[in-house]
This record gives structure tokens, sequence and C-alpha cells, in this order.
């Protein structure tokens, strides 16, 4: 019996394994003819000028496009190859700072009304900074990237209790349909096309492993205007 | 201390001081100015009233002294005390009584010292009156006589003070008398008015003090005892006494209570000094013993009862009314003439003093004495039944109680008779026993009837129930005495006519019991009870009575008879022989089932001891020897018949003695008892065996017991340790019933429904310990059945598997989890591959659009174009090809041609900086069978590893193949910066990198992929290196 069990475990520490090893594959053996296609384009960018029809530069630029994408794809690969290894630093973080430091990162928040609030007792917590801000800003950023509407809602809620802080980001955008909900933390994915909002579909998939890794959960709910929640517990000690 | 000189009166002495109670009083003037008056006279500074006490002298007074008291031992009065004059010391240093006295030589310096005695009437000499100098003088005779009549004065002082403590205290015990005091005690004026009121008046009266002081009496007088009252007043105010004077007083609440006043004026102040007692209670025992008086008087005159008294011999001396009325004498024919004898009858006299005679073991003659000797001998009254008789000769019954009468010396002076006609009770009696005899019928069961019968007309009534018993139909009165008749038998009429006969002789009810046979052969027993009926004249003229079928009852009877005659039919046939032994003769009797026991032939008694013996086994012989046969004994022993059974036997025996009391013989019984031994002996081996394999189980299992209804009777040790219950919380009660997961569930009823239709059951059960913890018992559950075949308990062994069940659960889980990261990483790959080869064909797609729209395209545009294109081609076959990686272990990916020398050549012209490196690739790579990607992945890590960590401005690296006999050697070489020793194994672990990550961007994953695939090749890879000199990474692959 005993026996049978180590030999699933090793089975099982296998198959983690060879998890690992496939994004590493994918994100570095990979890498390396992206890199040439990057390269190529740009030469024939320079060597095509800019006088030729409109038809091919538009053509043109949507190759760029695409291999830009690919590029961002393979480069999300790479940063979930890395969750476990790179910016492990535990560090005393101020919270309502972070979130602030996340919200200056973002692009086009022009139109956004952001509605901060704090339930909490210690405004600093020694922790895995890096990725806190990661997940924080990746949230934040999904919020309104996806937003349908001029006038962009966002709120953002930290309670704190003995154990957690729990950070809750809602929008007030179009929410997420119900029958593709469970398959928002699949990597690449995206609900619309990425034709419709430009994006690799990796910032879910990578928050959700940040969080498997210090010990929290994020979970998706739709707020009662239909908008989207995500409420995720960030542990104060984290579990390694 | 000195010895304090004293006379034998002493302690009297000290009496007579306390009684004084003048002791540490305070200073008085009146003793201070006589002090005053001796120092003036002596002319002393000093001058003293000394009392002295047991161990002191106090002054009363002192003058000239500053202290109250002196120890006795050094005083001047100690001496004055002893004589009656006056006391002198002239110069107390000359005198060797006070030469060394310390209040000479020191403070106050004592020199001179006169003491006149203090005498009292008594005689005792209580101190003295004393003057003292500080310096030597001599009194003059007036002054020393001076002394003395001052002492005399403070004697007078003395006596007076004593006098007015005597007083003091009279008068206190007098109050406190008065307060005490139950009755009424006051003192009234001249006016009429209570001047003082003792608390008894508050007690009984309920007044308080102040109410009553200063109230006139005559307020609380009853206004019809007032005259009275007011008279008894003028009587007192002429000097007269007042003595037992009663009236009635208002009390507080309203209610009079009697008091009864005796009253003194005093002629002096013409105050009345009253002392008065509440007569409430005496008044109402007096009305009490009044009426009771009038009670029996009224008694004594009534008529139902008879007075006779008599003098001591009977002749009687009174006859009151009541005789007179119930015997129809008058008193004037009787009294002084005759005693009570006459009203009795004769028989009865004597029957009295025959029972009388028995009970008092005395000779009692049937006279006088019969009627009062019993009141007599018990002082009591004596209470009997007779007979009276009437002047007119008719008769009655009574009640006579006689009492002797009683002088007041005690001496007997004659008797008094009582007596009550008791006629109406006696028929009441009657009646009631009648009464009862009615109730009884009434009462009696079913199946029976009554019947009367006229013995001179011979006409037979019967109820119902009696036709019914008899089985007849109703017949008249006349007819029907013969048809009975008919139904019995001759010989049955002939007792039946005896038993008539002969209760009509005796004047006795009779019984008859008869069996009737019906003409369908039937038998009943019937039950016949009869009555005589007389007419006035005491003849017998009828009978009646009542029948009852007992044929059920009769048969009850038999049937008990009968079965106890199986029983001693059945006791005989038990294996039982006796015997009789004679000790003079050894001569030995046996009866058959003795010998059919000891499986002998019959024997004469002479041989028969011998053979006896000869039977028994030899082993055992000692133990008859061993029998005392002077006394019962009981013992049990083994036979060996001649074909080697053996029989056990049970022998009980006793001596029997001849007439002058000698043992002569024993006699006994004896029982084959193998059988009972045998099974005795199967049941004791039995049940050791069912022992030791509980113990056995009780030390290796877990056993429960419970009873039919599944609580707990028994646990053993292992049930409470595994169930961290102790084993008193556990008996009696339901198993399983704590544990919410089973109760009632399918499972638990499963197990019931198995066990309790007597099945064993066997199984894996999940309990809940008192701590709230899980744990998992193999049971087998055995139902024990008694004789019908129902279970009357349960008993559980079990085998704890909690560790293979929580083992097997974990393994559950490692397979759920194996499961599922396995469709994780299925799904992840298809995702990535999927996701990643979209934008890749829109490239191509793109690119060959643009080629196509641009004809004239520069000629080193198109050629980028291809470029890309074969990039794209090259990358999307990658991601095939990782993706096919991914699943190694499950698919097995195709091998093919590959041309090493070519692919190393690519792997270089991506991989490795044409400007910083140099890559020397040798000529004799081989073509060899391999899954292109996977070879590819080899090479490309570790080329790029030798490009990633050179640290030289120029590297080189260098591509080696070396053909082995049954393995090809690939050896990639650098001038990097080398790698210990130590880390030649370590480098292939899964993130292992030699230098800090954010140096060189590396997970350290790369070579654990290279090490992988080759060793599932079945290839190995080892490094050859020194550090600062390079590296050498040699893999070889299979032929």
């Amino acid at each position: 019996m005993k026996e049978l069990k180590s030999n699933y475990e090793e089975e099982l520490n296998a198959l983690k394994k060879e998890y690992e090893e496939f994004v590493y594959i994918v994100s570095h053996d990979i890498k390396t003819p992206m890199r040439a296609i990057v390269n190529i384009a740009n030469w024939i960018e320079d060597d095509l000028g800019s006088n030729v029809d409109q038809d091919i530069l538009d053509n043109f630029s949507l190759l760029k496009n695409r291999v830009g994408r690919l590029e961002n794809m393979m480069n999300a690969l790479l940063e979930i190859s890395r969750i476990n290894s790179t910016k492990m630093e535990v560090y005393e973080v101020n919270i309502p700072k972070l979130v602030n430091d996340c919200v200056e990162m973002l692009d086009n928040r022009s139109n956004v009304e952001f509605h901060i609030a704090y339930h909490i007792k210690d405004e600093k917590c020694i922790t895995l900074g890096k990725k806190l801000e990661k997940v924080v800003f990746s949230l934040l950023d999904n919020a309104i990237r996806f937003h349908d509407k001029e006038k962009k809602n966002v709120t953002i809620e930290v309670i704190e209790n003995d154990i957690d802080y729990i950070f809750s980001i809602s929008d007030d955008g179009p929410g997420i349909p119900e029958e593709v909900q469970d398959k928002i933390f699949s990597i690449f994915y995206t609900v619309n096309s990425k034709d419709v909002v430009d994006t690799t579909g990796a910032g879910l998939t990578i928050s959700n492993r940040i969080l498997k890794v210090v010990g929290g959960t994020l979970e998706y709910a739709p707020t009662i205007n239909k908008g989207s929640l995500f409420k995720f517990n960030w542990p104060k000690t984290i579990s390694r | 201390m000195k010895e304090i000189p004293t006379t034998s009166k002493e302690q009297d002495r000290l009496k007579a001081l306390e009684s004084y109670s003048i002791m540490d009083t305070f200073p008085e003037s009146e003793y201070d100015a006589i002090t005053q008056l001796a120092s003036y006279i002596c002319g002393t500074p000093i001058a003293l009233v000394s009392l002295v006490d047991k161990d002191r002298q106090w002054f009363k007074s002192s003058i000239g002294l500053g202290v109250e008291e002196t120890a006795r031992d050094i005083s001047f009065c100690q001496f004055t005390i002893l004589q009656d004059e006056v006391y002198e010391v002239n110069n107390a240093l000359e005198n060797i009584l006070f030469a060394d006295n310390p209040l000479v030589t020191g403070n106050p310096d004592i020199r001179f010292y006169a003491g006149a005695t203090l005498k009292d009437a008594d005689g005792f000499n209580l101190g003295s009156l004393c003057v003292i100098d500080t310096v030597p003088r001599i009194l003059k005779e007036e002054q020393r006589k001076s002394l003395k009549i001052l002492a005399d004065q403070v004697v007078l002082l003395l006596e007076l003070r004593k006098r007015n403590v005597d007083l003091y205290n009279t008068q206190k015990e007098f109050q406190n008398f008065i307060e005490l005091s139950k009755d009424l005690v006051c003192i009234a004026n001249v006016s009429g008015l209570f001047h003082k009121v003792n608390p008894a008046f508050t007690a009984v009266l309920g007044y308080s003090k102040e109410e009553l002081e200063g109230s006139a009496f005559v307020d609380f007088v009853h206004p019809d005892d007032l005259e009275d009252t007011y008279k008894e007043v003028e009587k007192l105010s002429l000097g007269h006494k007042t003595i037992s004077f009663e009236n009635r007083y208002r009390c507080k609440n309203g209610e009079y209570i009697v008091l009864s006043w005796n009253t003194s004026p005093d002629p002096a102040t013409g105050n009345l000094y009253c002392i008065a007692r509440d007569m409430t209670v005496e008044k109402q025992r007096e009305n009490e013993i009044l009426e009771v008086t009038a009670d029996l008087t009224a008694i004594l005159n009534a008529s139902e009862f008879s007075m006779i008294a008599t003098e001591l011999d009977g002749t009687i001396k009174e006859f009151n009314r009541g005789a007179e009325i119930l015997l129809g004498y008058k008193a004037a024919e009787v009294v002084g003439k005759t005693s009570p004898a006459i009203f009795h009858i004769l028989d009865e006299v004597i029957q009295r003093s025959e029972d009388l005679t028995l009970e008092l073991g005395e000779k009692v003659e049937p006279e006088f004495e019969t009627f009062v000797i019993k009141a007599c001998k018990t002082g009591l009254a004596d209470v009997n039944e007779w007979t009276y008789v009437r002047k007119d000769g008719s008769i009655f019954p009574i009640q006579l109680s006689v009492t002797p009468i009683k002088s007041v010396l005690g001496d007997v002076t004659g008797y008094l008779g009582i007596a009550k006609d008791i006629t109406k009770e006696k028929e009441a009696e009657l009646n009631l026993i009648n009464s009862n005899h009615l109730l009884d019928e009434s009462q009696s069961i079913a199946k029976t009837g009554s019947w009367k019968f006229d013995l001179v007309t011979k006409d037979l009534i019967w109820s119902k129930g009696n036709y019914k018993i008899f089985e007849l139909d109703e017949l008249p009165a006349n007819k029907l005495f013969e048809e009975y008749r008919k139904l019995l038998r001759p010989e049955t009429l002939t007792r039946l006519d005896a038993a008539i006969a002969k209760s009509v002789a005796s004047g006795q009810n009779f019984e008859f019991l008869t069996d009737i046979e019906f003409s369908d052969n039937r038998v009943k027993y019937v039950l016949t009870l009869g009555q005589l009926i007389k007419n006035e004249f005491g003849e017998v003229v009828a009978a009646q009575g009542s029948t009852q079928d007992i044929t059920e009852k009769m048969l009850v009877e038999q049937n008990l008879i009968n079965s106890n005659t199986l029983l001693d039919e059945s006791q005989s046939i038990a294996k039982i022989g006796s015997w009789k032994f004679d000790l003079a003769t050894t001569d030995l009797v046996w009866s058959k089932g003795h010998y059919s026991i000891f499986e002998l032939e019959e024997l004469s008694s002479d041989k028969l001891f011998e053979a006896y013996r000869a039977r028994i086994f030899p082993a055992d012989l000692q133990i008859l020897d061993n029998i005392k046969g002077d006394k019962d004994f009981s013992t049990n022993y083994r036979i060996l018949l001649p074909d080697g059974r053996i029989k056990y036997i049970a022998e009980i025996g006793r001596p029997f003695k001849n007439e002058q009391g000698k043992v002569i013989g024993l006699k006994g019984s004896i029982q084959d008892i193998t059988e009972k031994t045998i099974a005795e002996r199967k049941i004791k081996e039995k049940s050791k065996e069912v022992n030791d394999i509980r113990a056995a189980l009780d030390e290796s299992s877990i056993v429960t017991v419970t009873d039919h209804k599944g609580v707990i009777t028994f646990v053993n040790e292992n049930f409470c340790s595994i169930s961290k219950y102790s084993e008193h919380e556990l008996i009696g009660r339901y198993h399983y019933v704590d544990n919410p997961e089973y109760q009632l569930n399918k499972f638990i009823k499963n197990i019931w429904s198995t066990i309790a239709s007597g099945n064993v059951w066997k199984g894996d059960i999940k309990n809940r310990a008192k701590d709230g913890s899980y744990y998992w018992v193999n049971s087998t559950i055995v139902p024990f059945l008694d004789n019908k075949g129902k279970p009357y308990q349960y008993i559980a062994i079990s085998s704890d598997v909690t560790d293979q069940k929580l083992a097997k659960e974990n393994l559950d889980n490692v397979l759920v989890d194996l499961e599922k990261k396995n469709k994780e990483l299925d799904q992840f790959a298809y995702v990535v591959s999927h996701d990643l080869k979209a934008p890749l064909r829109a490239i191509n797609n793109l690119s060959e659009w643009i080629v196509e729209d641009m004809p004239e395209m520069p000629k080193m545009v198109s050629d980028n174009f291809g470029l890309l294109r074969g990039r794209v081609q090259r990358m999307e076959n990658l991601i095939n090809g990782v993706l096919d990686y991914s699943r190694i272990g499950r698919t097995e990916i195709a091998t093919e041609e590959v041309n090493v020398k070519l692919m190393l050549h690519q792997i270089a012209e991506t991989l490795v900086p044409k400007n910083e490196f140099e890559i020397t690739i040798a000529e004799n790579f081989p073509i060899i069978n391999e899954a292109n990607i996977l070879l590819y992945q080899v090479f490309s890590n570790l080329i790029s590893n030798a490009v990633k960590y050179n640290d030289k401005t120029h590297g080189i690296i260098k591509c080696y193949y070396d053909s082995l006999p049954n393995f090809h050697q690939f050896t990639i070489t650098d001038n990097g910066p080398g790698i210990a020793e130590e880390y030649h194994l370590k480098v292939f672990k899964v993130f292992q990198t030699i230098e800090a990550r954010d140096k060189k961007e590396s997970t350290g994953i790369g070579l654990s992929i290279v090490q992988k695939i080759i060793e599932e090749k079945g290839g190995s890879i080892k490094i050859e290196s020194e550090e600062n000199k390079g590296a050498s990474f040699i893999f070889t692959l299979p032929k």
C-alpha cells in the first residue's frame, strides 16, 4: 500500500515537473525563432519604406500586430514559468501605496473614477510585494481594458482580518457571461476575440498562479449591476 | 515577700470586709473629714483610713500620701489589725519590724506610725485609722483616745454603708419578685387610680404599663360587677382586707377575664396593695367539672341503665329507677333483702363460675362471688354479657359492668353493677349475621342454585339455577322431591337421608356432596348445603339451602392427584440405590437399584462388602477409608467396571444405633452421577475454553457485546482505548447512537437486519471516537441465539483498520490529484499550442498576401519574407514538437532520420552570435534515426548554455562526434568559466543554476530536460570540467 502510494506520489511529482518543463520549453526554446521573426519583420518594415499601397501597409501593420501579440504571449508564458523563481523578495509593503502605484501605472485611466476603501488596521505588511503588485495591477488593468462604457467606475476595497488581506476589485463594465466564467483562468483565454480587445489573455492565469503560490484564492463574481467583481485573499504569512 | 501575720479568722475577716462593698470605691467626704481631723489632732502630715485586703491595704481616705494602696506585706496596718488597741511605732528605724521597710528606708520615709483598729459589729478588724509622720514622735493620751473615737466613727460610716447596700438589695429582690410574678401586683392610690403595676398586668390584660398607671382601676371592671366592686372598696377604706374577691376585668382585646383579688389597705397612706390572679382557666375547669357532673347525674337517672349497688356480701344497697323499670321489681322489694342473683339464670352463673375457675386457677363458687370476683381482683370494671330474668319470668340480654366501690382509704366496701338492656343490639347482630349469609350466597359463583324443602309436606322448591344444575324441567313443588330422588343412586340416597337426620338431631347445618350420573354418562359433582328452619316452638319444620356444581373443581383436583402420582413414579426412575452395613459383621445389604448401578449380581450379605470394595476405583479407596463411621457423611467416588467403564457415584450415609445408643451400623444411599459429572466436566472444560478464547480475543481484538436492543453490555479495553470512552461511559448506551453518520442510516439498518435475523455480519465500519476523530474497524458481528433462535446478544469482534483506510484514502487523493494534473497539463498544452499557432498562421498568411500584392517587390524584401515564412514554419514545427514532448511517457514521438550535422548548423545559426563566438562542428556527425525535436532540444540547450554562460570576449564552442561500439557519443566543449566538480551532478537537478538568477536569466530547468531526454532514450550524460578551464558536456545515445 505504502509502496503504491509513493509510486503515485512520484508520478505526481513527475507530472508537475513535466508541466514546468513544458512551460520552460515553450517559453525558452521557441523564443529563439520568435526573436528571428520579430527582427525580420523589422527589417522588412525598414526596407519597404512608406511608398507602398495602403493595402499593403495595412496588411503589414496587421502582420506586425500579430508578431507583437505572439511575442506578448511568449512573454506571458515566460512569466508563468518564472512565477516560482523570480521576484520572490519579501519586503515591507504599504498597501494603500501599492494600490496607488498600480493605479498610477495604468494606461487609459482618463475616464476612470476610482473608489477606494480600506478597512485595515495595519497598512504595512511584509510580503511578496512584487507578486501582490502584479495581481492588483492585472485585475485593475482588466477592469479598465475590458470596460465597454465611456465613463468607467472601478471600486477597490481592502479588508484586513486576522490572517488575510481581502482585496475586492469591481467595475461597472460588461461582466463575464455565465457560460464562460469557468474558463477565464485558462491561459490565453479571452471572452471576445483578441481582435476586439488586444490582450494576451494571460493576466488572470498569472494572477491565479501567483495566488496559488502564496496560498490564497482568486474568485470571480458578478456585481449587482452585472459588472465584474474579482476578490482574492492575500495571506499575511506566505505559506511556502 | 515576708509572710503576712494573720489570725485564724482571716478568711472570715476577708468575707466581712467584702460584705461592705467598700473596696475601690470613690473617695467620700465623710471619710476624708475624719482623716483630716485625725491628722489635725495628732499633728501628723499623713492620716489614712486603711482597709486591709488579702494582699494589699487600700486607702478609703488618705491625707498627705499620694497613693491609693500599698502591698500588705510592707504595711504597718497589718500589725494594727492583729490587736484591738492603738498600735504605735515611735521610731521605725529603731523597730526591728520596720527598720528595713522600704516605706521607712525610702519614700515616704516613715518614722512614726499610730493606727486605731477599725473593728466592726461582728468583731472583725477591717483595717485602721492611722496617722503617720516622717519624724519620730509619741502620741499623747488624748490623741490616742481621739484616734480611737475617730476610728469608731469610721466603723459607723462603714456599717451605715452596709445597711444601705442591704436595703437596696432587698428592694431589688422584691422588685424582681414583683416583676417576675405571674400574679398581677399593683398599688392603687387613695383616688382609686393605678399607681404602680407589674409586667404581669401587661401580659394578662394586654395593656401597657403607661396605659394603666394613672387610670382608675374601676374603669376596667365589667359593668355587672361594678356594684360588688364598689362595696369591696368601701370595706377596704374602713381598713378591712379583701381576700379572694372576684370580678371580671376587660382586656385590651375586649374580652373579659375573671380576676381574684387579695388587697390590703395601708392605713397611713390610704394606698391599696393589691394582688390579683387570672382565674379564667380555673373558672373554665370548674365549669367543665360542673358539666361532667351534670352529665353523670343524667346518666345515673337515665332509665336504660340499671344500677344496683350491693354490700360486700351481695345484699342490695341501692336499686335505681332504671333497675326498677328493667327488672320489674320495686327498690323496696329488694334493697336489704336479697342479692342480685335472683335476676340471673342459674345455668349461666354455673357456666360462668366454671369458666372463671379455669381462668383464675382457683375454685369459684356459682354464688355472688362469680359476679364480682374479677372486678375485685383487678380493681377495674368487669364487663360481661348476661341474661336478666324479670319479675314476670321473661328474659332479656344485658351487658353488666361490675365495679368495686372503695372507701377513701381504698378498702372495698361494696360493688356497683351497671346493666344495659342489649336486646336491640343482639337483634342487630343477628340481622347482620343473616345479611352476611345472604351476601355469601349472592357472592357465590355461577353454577349455584338454592332450594327450600318442607319437611312436613315434602314440598321442594328450587331456584332456576338448581334446575339447571340437575338438568330438570320445572316441576310443581309436590312432585319435585320425588323426581330429585330419582336422580340419585340408592346408596347416595341413604347417605343423604343420614345427613339430614344428623342435622335435624344436632340442629347443625348440613353439607352433602354427591355425584350424579346423567343418561349420557356424564357425571356431575354437586355440593348441597342446608340449614334447618324451626317454627316458633323450636321444632324443625323445613330446610333450605343451596347447591353448587363443583364438577370442574373436582376435575382439577383429580388432575392434580394424577400428576403427583406421575411425579412419584418419575422420581423412582432416578438412578438411586440404598444400602445398609453392619459394623460388627461387615454384612452389607443392597437394594436392587444399588446392584444395578454397580452392575453386580445379587450376592449374600457377607460377601458383598468385598465385592463392593473390588468395584471401587483403586485410587478412590482412600476416600472411603477416610470416612468416619460415627456421623453423617457424604462423598463422591468412582467405580471401575470390568469392561473398563468408569461410573461416578455420590454416596450419603449415616450411622444407626441399637437401643443402648451404640453405633452398630451405617446405612445410606448412592446415586449414579456419571452423566451429571461428565456433563459438568464438559461444561467446565468448555467454559475454560470459552474463557481462554475470550481472553485471547480480548488481548488481540476490539470486543463489544450488546443486548438484543443494541445496548452495550460489555466492552474490552481495546475498545475503550480506540473509542477513547471509558467503560462506564459506554455500558448501557446504544452502539452507534452517537455517530450521526450512521444513525438510522441504510448502512446500520443493513447491519441490523442481517444480525437480527441471526446471520453474521462482516465489514468495515467508520466510528467516531469521543474526541470527535474517526476510526475504522473491520468488524465481525455474531448474533447469539436463544433456544427459540432469537438473538439475545451480539458480539462484535473488530480490528483497527484506520491506518489502512487512511492510507487508502490518501492514495485515492493522490490518484485524483494525479488525474487532475494530467488533465490540466493536457489542456494547458493544447491551449498553448492552439493559441500560439493562431498568430503564427496569421503572420504566414499576411506575408503571403503582401508578397502577392507586391509583384515588383525588391529582391531583398521578398527574400526577407521568405526568411520570415521559414522561421514561422520552424516555429510551428517547434511548437508541435514541444507539444509532443510534453506527452513523453504517454505518447511516443515518431523517430525519423536526422542529419545531426545539419541540425547543429541550424542551431548555431540561430543561437550563436557570429561576431563573438567561434563554433566548430566536426565533419563526422552521422545521420541517425531519432526523434528530431528531442535531439534539437538537447543540442540547443547545450549550445545555448555554452553561449549564455561564456565569460570570455572570444567564445569558442566545439562539437565532436565519437562512434562507440553501441553508442553515439556527442561532445560540446566551451571555453567558459567551467563548472566546479561539486556541481557536476547538481546541475542536472531542476531549478539548479550555479550563478544567481538575476545575473544570468535561467530557470535552471534546461539541463534537467536534457538529462531526462537522454536517459529516456537509454543514454547518459556527464560533465568534464575544471573551474576556469571550460566545460565539456558528453552524452551518449544508443545506436
